[in-house]
């Protein structure tokens, strides 16, 4: 008798513990439905630079060499993925990957080798993409053999893991469906991650099925819908009526973020990713004049903008490197804190005591771009300096900030790396107007800031840092570049936002989202699950 | 009538024409370009004069038009800048979620606003009427978008009866209808209220008409002499604004498009505008210019047909 009881007892343990374990269920539909926030995507060619809405979508179909890490990306956590380990020379120069045998591609396109990886990357720069200059180092890439992969560099990068990996230039596509599909592999992509492509249906929605042969596991889901819903208020009510699972791009504001947690959404607020600098045009008079720009950053309340998105999501940024980032520093810096009285000081012994008009701004329509400079507008126009704002559609705002039509540029433009934001908004090489302008907007680099004769430019200390492998030493010069900038004060660093996405209770991610970081979206990987709801 | 028709008919080549070169010319006197749109905030100068050269638009413009005109004539509608699909299969797919949005547009139009016409100008000045005409103010006043979200949040977060997302699957007539109902009744209420008002409006003209008295004083039932005698003359006019009013459902559908995120050509020639995509444009213009003259040569044809002054002069 004591023998079946103590078999019952055992019995009923196991299945207790089998139904704990297991009592996570899964609900029975697994298509996840993702709300995207654009009319529709330009393509799933990682060649072409891939916006909001692609960026998840592209993260799902292709995998890069190694994989950034989730939680808090940083360039020296990246984890491995099509290669398992990799070694770096000690000069720095020769990178050499050991890849990953048996990984699939998607539609019978055969295995992974490392003539795919090579020839990913050598399309980029051969195709002069605008990826190709994250390469720009990259003398030759040599496949050893087909699990083998090395990368001569010319100089040496600190930063290269990050461009291989699973984002922008670094995802890995077949070759052979490359040279078989041409143009049409824009709309038919091939790659190694857990989902494959199925349909684009233009203007409605995207539609990805989980890859059976993935090489971390057959996903749980079933298949990923991303459905274009380009109404930030039906993205909501979405949200709220639980007819889509996930949603990005919401609204960037605090009373939002508590109300959707009040519906019991989960609103992941992580990181901050959107920095906004206010550029000044030094080619226009008279913000030639350092003590004009300084009494235009006294006049701004940092706080404001805080405010007016609210502080669990948005804080000042006080350097040109958002806080957060490698290399950023934000003790010890000038702030030029709050403080019209000085502002109007300043102004006076400029020879301007009354104000001045600065004309007209340009800016684009999109709320991002507007509401930060109609707020600066107001502030300074409490010390006499007036300025009319141009709001106009998005794509012509980017072309004629790029002629020097307007006397400051207000721009968010978030970018990965320290060298990408220096590199593009304070390297005189990226001046607009030159050949090789990108998007540095005030000048610096090739004007005299503070009137003693000499042009001020940081340039030496980006290009040093940009091939400095020591990281004390790295740090160092992009700390000392940073207070420069400050000083010289060609743009003035305003606040950043976290990136908000939301998504519902029963969506389990299998990992925690990035944060800290550019990453668009929320990642879904072969661990990604529904649960019952 | 049959030389009539021809002639309209003809005109359509021209009119197409015209449009096309007006939109060719326009969209390239404008700053920007689609150059500047697909590179967004990454648009460096050398990015963006090798785009423009990739997509032709270095060229000198009279070349371009030229070699787009030549194109055309030989069935190629061309490729869209901003994702690279085939124009002609994009506009085809999303024409059938467009026209069922118009034509249920103005069956909800129709059957909402001719009834409050009729009451309102059956029981003039008295509480109907007044009510009536508060309602049709509404409709006429409630931005379209709004009204939108209203409706999404009754029908669709509160009484989960109808889908707020997307226009369903073609294949499925049900689902289609299921996911037609909200987006056509927005459009329907505003309609309506224009509707209501000309009804109201031409029955109160004809019903103060010789041959309405003449039929009263036959001793004809009055819902008789509303209905059979009436009515039919006091639609006349909505037949007529019928055909404006299409050419206006044909450009609004875009902002419940959005709403409701279904598909369109609302959507699509609004996207091609803001990210200056010039094929979808140029093909997407010319072919909605040629459905509202078709439509109104059609209107006219109907409204030549049911009114026999026209007909006979």
């Amino acid at each position: 008798m004591r023998k079946y009881l103590i078999y019952l007892a055992v019995g009923l343990l196991v299945s207790g513990l089998g139904l704990y374990c297991f009592g996570q269920e899964l609900a029975e539909n697994q298509v996840l439905r993702v709300a995207s926030p654009d009319d529709d995507i330009t393509g799933l060619d990682p060649f072409d630079f891939l916006g909001t809405s692609a960026e998840p979508m592209s993260r799902a179909i292709y995998e890069g060499l190694v994989r950034f890490n989730f939680g808090f990306v940083a360039v020296d956590q990246m984890e491995p993925a099509l290669a398992e380990s990799w070694t770096v020379s000690s000069d720095g120069l020769l990178w050499t990957f050991y890849l990953r045998e048996g990984v699939q591609f998607h539609h019978g396109y055969g295995e992974f080798t490392a003539e795919d990886a090579k020839f990913s990357i050598d399309r980029l720069v051969e195709g002069n993409s605008r990826h190709a200059a994250d390469y720009a180092t990259v003398e030759e890439i040599v496949v050893v053999d087909p699990y083998t992969l090395e990368f001569h560099l010319s100089e040496p990068n600190p930063f290269f893991l990050f461009t291989v990996g699973n984002f922008h230039g670094g995802s890995v596509v077949s070759k052979k469906a490359v040279e078989e599909l041409g143009e049409g592999f824009r709309s038919m992509p091939v790659g190694t991650g857990p989902f494959e492509f199925k349909e684009w249906l233009s203007k409605e929605k995207v539609v990805l099925e989980g890859f059976d042969e993935y090489w971390r596991g057959e996903p749980v889901l079933e298949s990923i819908e991303f459905i274009f819903m380009p109404d930030v208020n039906t993205r909501t009510l979405a949200l709220e009526s639980g007819q889509v699972d996930t949603a990005t791009d919401v609204p960037d504001e605090e009373a939002w973020v508590q109300n959707m947690r009040n519906k019991g959404v989960i609103v992941d607020a992580l990181g901050y990713d959107i920095p906004l600098l206010c550029h000044f045009n030094m080619t226009v008079e008279p913000l030639n004049d350092i003590r004009v720009r300084q009494a235009l950053s006294y006049a701004i309340n940092r706080d404001d903008f805080v405010q007016f998105h609210g502080p669990s999501i948005c804080r000042p940024q006080v350097s040109v490197l958002p806080p957060g980032m490698y290399g950023s520093i934000t003790e010890g810096v000038p702030l030029y804190e709050y403080n019209p009285e000085k502002a109007r000081e300043l102004l006076a012994e400029a020879g301007y005591p009354n104000g001045f008009d600065l004309g007209v701004a340009l800016s684009s329509v999109r709320d991002l771009y507007l509401d930060p400079l109609e707020i600066i507008q107001a502030q300074w126009a409490e010390i006499g300096v007036s300025l009319e704002i141009n709001a106009v559609a998005h794509t012509e705002y980017h072309a004629l900030i790029r002629q020097d039509l307007s006397p400051v540029v207000v721009y968010p433009g978030p970018r990965p790396t320290p060298d990408m934001i220096f590199t593009q908004y304070i390297h005189s090489d990226a001046i607009v107007g030159k050949e090789t302008a990108i998007t540095n907007f005030s000048h610096y680099g090739d004007v005299d800031c503070d009137g003693d004769g000499t042009v001020d430019s940081v340039d030496e200390y980006v290009e040093l840092a940009r091939s400095e492998v020591n990281t004390e030493r790295q740090k160092a010069l992009y700390a000392i570049a940073q207070l420069q900038t400050l000083l010289d004060l060609p743009v003035y660093p305003l606040r950043v936002l976290a990136a908000v996405q939301a998504r519902q209770t029963w969506v389990d991610l299998g990992h925690v989202p990035y944060e800290g970081s550019y990453i668009n979206g929320y990642a879904y990987t072969e661990l990604t699950q529904i649960l019952k709801h | 009538m049959f030389t009539y028709v021809i002639r309209r008919i003809a005109m359509v080549p021209i009119v197409l024409l015209v449009v096309v070169t007006i939109v060719f010319f326009a969209m390239r006197m404008v700053p920007g370009g689609p150059a500047y749109a697909l590179l967004g905030s990454y648009a460096s100068a050398e990015a963006v004069r090798q785009l423009e050269i990739e997509l032709g638009l270095d060229r000198p413009v009279w070349e371009q038009y030229g070699s787009f005109l030549n194109d055309l004539l030989h069935g190629d509608l061309g490729t869209s800048i901003f994702n690279g699909r085939p124009v002609g299969p994009e506009l085809a797919r999303a024409f059938p979620y467009t026209g069922a949005l118009c034509l249920a547009t103005i069956v909800w139009g129709l059957l909402l606003g001719v009834p409050l016409g009729a009451l309102t100008a059956v029981r003039r000045n008295s509480f109907w009427d007044y009510t009536g005409r508060v309602v049709s103010l509404l409709g006429l006043t409630v931005p379209p978008f709004y009204l939108a979200i209203l409706l999404i949040v009754a029908f669709s977060l509160k009484l989960k009866i109808f889908p707020m997302i997307g226009g369903g699957e073609l294949s499925n007539p049900l689902d289609f209808l299921h996911h037609l109902v909200l987006p056509s009744l927005t459009n329907g209420i505003v309609m309506s209220a224009f509707v209501s008002r000309t009804v109201r409006a031409s029955l109160l003209e004809v019903l103060s008409s010789d041959y309405v008295r003449t039929a009263r004083s036959k001793g004809l039932r009055e819902g008789h002499v509303l209905v059979r005698h009436a009515m039919r003359n006091a639609l006349i006019p909505t037949v007529a604004f019928l055909g404006v009013y299409m050419t206006l459902l044909l450009g609004g559908a875009v902002v419940v498009e959005v709403v409701f995120s279904r598909t369109g050509w609302g959507r699509v020639l609004v996207n091609a505008m803001k990210q200056r995509d010039f094929p979808v444009l140029q093909v997407g213009l010319m072919l909605f210019s040629a459905i509202v003259v078709a439509v109104n040569l059609l209107v006219d044809m109907v409204y030549a047909y049911i009114d026999p002054r026209i007909r006979y002069s």
